[in-house]
Parts: structure tokens; C-alpha cells; sequence
């Protein structure tokens, strides 16, 4: 008489035991490389993917260097604007009168021939 | 043999078939053993399947420095104290206490067939400190040496005689309690 003998187990319970018991290395069984570094390749591919989608996308929407020149105009129109505005003069320049002389002697000095003046005083 | 344990567990095939013996060799002992430590017989055999995998788990990590028995063991003692820790949490969750409801389970239990002694002998024993139940069932249900005892739980062979004197002293102050009270 074991000293178990006051408790028992359902019928059949111990012989199936071992069987059931054996059964936990086949249901266990650690995967195979491939399966453990699956997870890791499958975050990586939809990193990469990502980012060509992303690239794709932005190179898509963004505005490409030769269609620039409307906006580059305008800042160049703005600055001109800016620097014909009087008030942005600077004040010599304000006070300075252009007389006759001034652009005679221009015209001179840029290589102006005499007949071209008496041309330009009889027409103008 | 330890290096012959450990020479085995290195490759797959004989692992499965040192597995295999552990299965043969100390399944059954190991039930006896988780059934009377959570008073369940569905608790002893979800224990039992847990501890199991646990031992294949760690098969491959077994340096052959204890028997493969005594190893074994460590892991179901182990394994039993935290279901034990578990359960104590989900009783106190209930306003209730791990003695009451492993009384409980004793009074309950439908695989009990013993005399009327024995089932107090059983509910004497649920209200030990888990400690003192684990070397209590060890030494007297399961009949191991005090040395087998001590490599398992790696408690000296003095403190577990210790520790089984006093488990017995609180059985029979409890049995004698019980007796009065009746």
C-alpha cells in the first residue's frame, strides 16, 4: 500500500500521461534559422519599401529646377521694384539733378561720334 | 554519468531520447509529488505539462553537474512553488487565503477515496508554510533521503530535518486542534 492511496487519478490518466508528455518535443520544436530571422527580414523589407515609396512621392509632388523661374522672377522683380522705390534711394542719390552736360559727357564717353550728336540734337 | 548527460544533450536526436527517459523515469513520481503539493488533480496536470516543457526547454542548457533526476526535480519544485506563489496572489485578489482555498480543494476533490483521517492529514497539510509542505511531501509522501532533498532544493540536510520536525509538530498540534473542536 503506497502512501498515495488515499487519492487517485481519472481512469486511464497515468498510462496516457507518458504519451501525452512525449509529445512536447515535436510540439516544441525551436524553428529553423529561417523562421527566427523571418521577423527581422520582413521589418527590413518594409523599411526599404518605405523609403522608395516615401522618395517616390516626394519626387512626384516636389517642384523640379526648370519650373522655378516664376517664382525666381518674382523675388528678381521684387528686388527691383525695391531698389526703384524711392524711398530706398540712397538720399545723394535723391538730391543729385541730371543736367545737360552730364549726359553729353556720357555720351562722349561712351564713344559717341559728333555726327551722331548733331543727329541726336536735330531729332530729339 | 554528468559528462555523458552533457555529451548528449548536445545534438538533437539524443536529446529527444534523453527526454524520453526523464518522461518514463519521473512523470509519475513527479505527479504524485505537484498533486500533493496544489491538492488538484487539473492543477497537478497543467503543473505537470508546464514543468515539462520546461525540461525540454532547458535540456539543451543541462551542464551535467547534478543527476538529470535531481535536476529535473529542481525544476518541478520550482515550478510548483510559483503556481503555489501564483495562487496565493489570486486568493488574496479574492479576499481569500492560499491555505483556505487548497483546504478547499482537498474537501472537494473528486479522485479522494482515503479515510476520514487522511483527509485531515491532507487539510493539516495545506495549512503548512510552502517551505515546510514542499520537504513535508518530499520526505514522507514521496520517501526521498534527506541528501536527495537537499540537492533539490539546495537546503542543508540540518535545516531540512529541522524543517520537517516542525511541519510534523504543526500537523499534529492541528490534527489534535481539529480533534478537540469536533
Amino acid at each position: 500500500m503506497t502512501k498515495h492511496s488515499d487519492i487517485f487519478t481519472p481512469d486511464g490518466y497515468l498510462e496516457n500521461l507518458q504519451d501525452r508528455l512525449l509529445q512536447i518535443p515535436a510540439a516544441e520544436k525551436r524553428p529553423g534559422l529561417v523562421t527566427r530571422v523571418m521577423p527581422y527580414i520582413a521589418y527590413a523589407a518594409s523599411l526599404v519599401l518605405l523609403v522608395f515609396v516615401g522618395n517616390f512621392i516626394l519626387r512626384k509632388t516636389a517642384v523640379s529646377s526648370e519650373e522655378v523661374p516664376a517664382s525666381e522672377d518674382w523675388t528678381y522683380m521684387s528686388y527691383l521694384a525695391q531698389s526703384l522705390d524711392s524711398d530706398c534711394m540712397l538720399p545723394e542719390l535723391q538730391e543729385y539733378t541730371l543736367t545737360e552736360d552730364d549726359i553729353v559727357s556720357y555720351l562722349v564717353d561712351d564713344g559717341l561720334t559728333l555726327e551722331e550728336l548733331v543727329s541726336y540734337e536735330e531729332n530729339y | 554519468m554528468p559528462a555523458l548527460w552533457h555529451g548528449l544533450c548536445k545534438y538533437s536526436l539524443p536529446m529527444e531520447e534523453l527526454f524520453n527517459k526523464i518522461v518514463r523515469e519521473e512523470s509519475e513520481k513527479l505527479y504524485w509529488h505537484v498533486r500533493r503539493m496544489v491538492s488538484s488533480h487539473e492543477d497537478a496536470d497543467d503543473l505537470l505539462q508546464e514543468i515539462f516543457i520546461k525540461v525540454w526547454a532547458s535540456l539543451p542548457s543541462f551542464r551535467g553537474e547534478s543527476s538529470i533526476g535531481t535536476w529535473v526535480w529542481r525544476i518541478a519544485t520550482n515550478e510548483t512553488l510559483n503556481f503555489l506563489r501564483r495562487e496565493k496572489v489570486r486568493a488574496a485578489l479574492r479576499f481569500s487565503s492560499i491555505d483556505a482555498e487548497l483546504e478547499r480543494k482537498v474537501l472537494a476533490d473528486p479522485y479522494f477515496n482515503g479515510t476520514e483521517a487522511e483527509r485531515r492529514l491532507s487539510c493539516a497539510i495545506t495549512k503548512l508554510p510552502e517551505k515546510q509542505r514542499q520537504v513535508f511531501v518530499m520526505r514522507y509522501f514521496d520517501d526521498l533521503p534527506y541528501e536527495e532533498i537537499s540537492a533539490i532544493t539546495g537546503t542543508s540536510v540540518g535545516a531540512l530535518k529541522a524543517s520537517y520536525h516542525l511541519a510534523q509538530e504543526k500537523i499534529r498540534l492541528n490534527l489534535s486542534d481539529s480533534d478537540v473542536s469536533k
